[in-house]
């Protein structure tokens, strides 16, 4: 037993050692080549599912700092879906949330497309551009909703004024840098929205309190617009009911059983989304990231996999007059298929520990390129995504195998001339 | 280990080895003809033998059979007639498995062209049977140490074999051959590729080997001849003198 135990540890180790020391010697073109393949085509699966990541967090709740969001059930991201308000009682219910235990802040917001003109004129004019405008009561300690922060609205939502729609209307605007550039807006701009886009839309001017950099990728790269939650329902026409889109919630640390009270707020019709949710692609509402990772993770496989068997079909080759050699020193086929079978997984590895180095040197590319062109980083990085790209390089090297093997079983050894 | 003493670690009996060039159509393209191609024969009922003790010289003209003889008799190839008994038992009865085990346990083949290993050292070439013997590492590393010096390579134990002259790299492969002290080497041309100084220090050393082994040499070399106890001469795959 221990002879064989020395045996198995033996020829591992000499695999090992001369599948690196072939890497880094004189014939390393094919092992080089493979271990290339397996690590552009790991490099490759992780950045989209980055990429994925990323814009998984432009959903509203990742874009702010919520850790659950109420939305309609049935309901799709509702930064795509506008013009339905689909829950009503914005501010009662964030007073009464604002009151529970374990709830630090609750947030209604509303989204809504309007044109928008940057001037006196109401539109429909030529300079007319429809925005994307997040309604929102502030907290005093400001936040993020929708990639852009709050902090330059005045906190609460003094418009409101218990539900009598009569306090002072601010027209205070928070605009993105999209949006501003559409507008040729800077701060203290006077911006003429129509009140068009629903009958009845109220005759008000905005102001630009500040343009903000988004922080998150996702609709803050948009031209959005923040304004306060009444004030928007104001120029839509639309305050009966009070009525939003969806609340985002911030949870106090180490707060228990949100979710049930979440889930009691409204008790048909809502979903509560959690942070985790979203970021797993659960919940219904963020599939597609999820969808760009299994795509990437099947393409990465076969190609990754087609390489590996197709340089290492060549290196096989090659190495045929080897193993006869080492038939005929009397290793037997299982040991030379034991080092067919290491060095195949020890090229896998080596390729997906360089994928990973390709995977951040392309974060850093590609969040410099989305930088220049949108402001704002497109591609995440997840320290687990390292762990899961040298998990599918091994599950290449496993897919591999078998090819490999029946490969160098073909290429029989016997009739090699010494 | 011999049976009893008397009799020759290997005897071969009318050994004749034919190869079939080319087979026709694949198996699986049952429609077409599979008739078998021309055959070659390689060894033509040759009956020779070997005991430990003694140095033999193997010679002939290229494509006389020698190398077919080595493999056969080191149990790397099976006769199509004929037996190869090795200390007693008949080859031919064994896996390829047993015959694999056999070749590690007691035979030693040296190459023409070396056939190390490139990418890993001198020693790590000759250890390589040591691990399929299952001999820890430890032990791996000091019999290999102790055959690269036996042959003059103390020196050399971490090189590659392309940074080795072509006589230290075949001393190398002799190392790799005694690597499980085996009851009979085999070299084939193992001068080949070597100066005619160079040359004569391997055969020296394959002459020293063979006091306590069978020692066959096939090879073009007529120094072979001279330092040979005994040669067998091939000629179109037949033995035509033992001498």
């Amino acid at each position: 037993m221990s002879d064989r135990l020395a045996r198995l540890g033996g020829i591992f180790g000499f695999a090992v050692r001369r599948t690196l020391s072939r890497l880094g010697g004189g014939e390393r073109t094919q092992i080089l080549l493979s271990v290339g393949g397996v690590a552009v085509a790991v490099a490759l699966m992780l950045l989209v599912t980055s990429v994925g990541v990323g814009l998984s967090a432009s959903e509203t709740v990742r874009a702010s700092n919520a850790d659950y969001a109420i939305i309609p059930s049935g309901g799709s991201s509702a930064t795509l879906d506008v013009g339905r308000a689909g829950l009503g009682g914005a501010h009662s219910v964030v007073d009464d949330l604002a009151g529970r235990e374990g709830i630090a802040s609750a947030t209604a917001v509303r989204i809504d497309s309007l044109q928008v003109a940057p001037n006196a004129t109401p539109p429909p004019d030529n300079d007319s551009v429809t925005l994307l405008v997040v309604g929102v009561a502030p907290a005093r300690e400001g936040g993020v909703v929708a990639g852009i922060p709050t902090g330059a609205l005045e906190p609460g939502d003094p418009h409101y004024a218990n539900g009598t729609y009569e306090g002072p209307f601010t027209g205070e605007t928070v605009l993105s840098p999209a949006a501003a550039d559409r507008l040729n807006a800077t701060r203290g701009t006077t911006l003429r929205p129509g009140g068009t886009s629903r009958p009845g839309g109220a005759d008000r001017t905005l102001r630009v309190t500040a343009i903000r950099q988004p922080r998150a990728p996702g609709v803050g790269q948009f031209p959005v617009a923040l304004v306060h939650l009444s004030e928007l329902q104001t120029l839509l026409n639309d305050t009966t009911g009070d009525p939003f889109d969806q609340l985002l919630v911030e949870t106090e640390p180490g707060a228990t059983d949100v979710e049930a009270t979440l889930a009691g707020v409204y008790p048909t019709g809502t979903t509560v989304v959690s942070r985790d949710d979203l970021f797993a692609g659960a919940g219904g509402r963020s599939r597609l990231p999820a969808a760009i990772a299994l795509a990437a993770f099947v393409v990465s496989l076969v190609v990754g996999t087609l390489f590996v068997i197709t340089t290492m079909g060549f290196e096989l080759a090659a190495d045929r007059e080897r193993r006869a050699v080492m038939r005929a020193i009397g290793l037997s086929g299982a040991s030379r298929t034991a080092i067919v079978v290491v060095q195949t997984f020890v090229v896998a590895v080596a390729g997906g520990v360089a994928g990973i180095g390709l995977w951040l040197a392309g974060i850093a590319v590609t969040n410099t390129l989305a930088g220049s062109v949108s402001g704002v980083p497109i591609a995440a990085f997840r320290p687990v995504l390292a762990a899961y790209g040298l998990g599918v390089a091994v599950l290449i090297g496993l897919l591999t195998v078998p090819y490999l093997l029946l490969a160098a079983r073909r290429g029989s050894t016997s009739e090699v001339t010494l | 280990m011999s049976g009893d003493g008397s009799t020759p670690l290997v005897v071969c009996r009318d050994v004749s080895r034919t190869y079939v060039r080319g087979s026709g159509a694949p198996r699986w393209q049952f429609w077409r003809d599979r008739d078998p191609g021309p055959s070659v024969t390689a060894l033509d009922s040759v009956s020779a033998s070997f005991d430990r003790g003694e140095l033999v010289g193997v010679t002939g003209p290229s494509g006389s059979g020698k190398s077919t003889l080595l493999h056969v008799v080191g149990g790397l190839d099976t006769p199509t007639s004929g037996s190869v008994h090795f200390d007693g038992v008949d080859l031919a009865t064994k896996s390829e498995r047993a015959r694999a085990r056999l070749r590690l346990a007691r035979v030693g083949f040296v190459f023409q062209r070396f056939h190390l290993l490139p990418s890993v050292s001198a020693r790590a070439n000759v250890a390589l049977p040591l691990i399929e013997e299952g001999v820890p590492a430890r032990e791996r590393r000091k019999r290999a140490t102790d055959l690269l010096e036996r042959v003059g390579l103390g020196d050399r134990l971490e090189h590659a074999p392309g940074e080795l002259s072509g006589g230290e790299q075949q001393r190398v492969a002799i190392a790799r051959a005694l690597a499980n002290d085996p009851d009979l080497v085999l070299a084939d041309e193992p001068t080949g590729e070597l100066d005619t100084d160079t040359g004569a220090t391997v055969l020296d050393l394959l002459a020293d080997l063979s006091s306590e082994r069978a020692v066959v040499v096939a090879s073009h070399d007529e120094r072979v001849v001279e330092v040979a106890d005994r040669t067998l001469r091939l000629r179109d795959g037949g033995l035509i003198s033992d001498e």
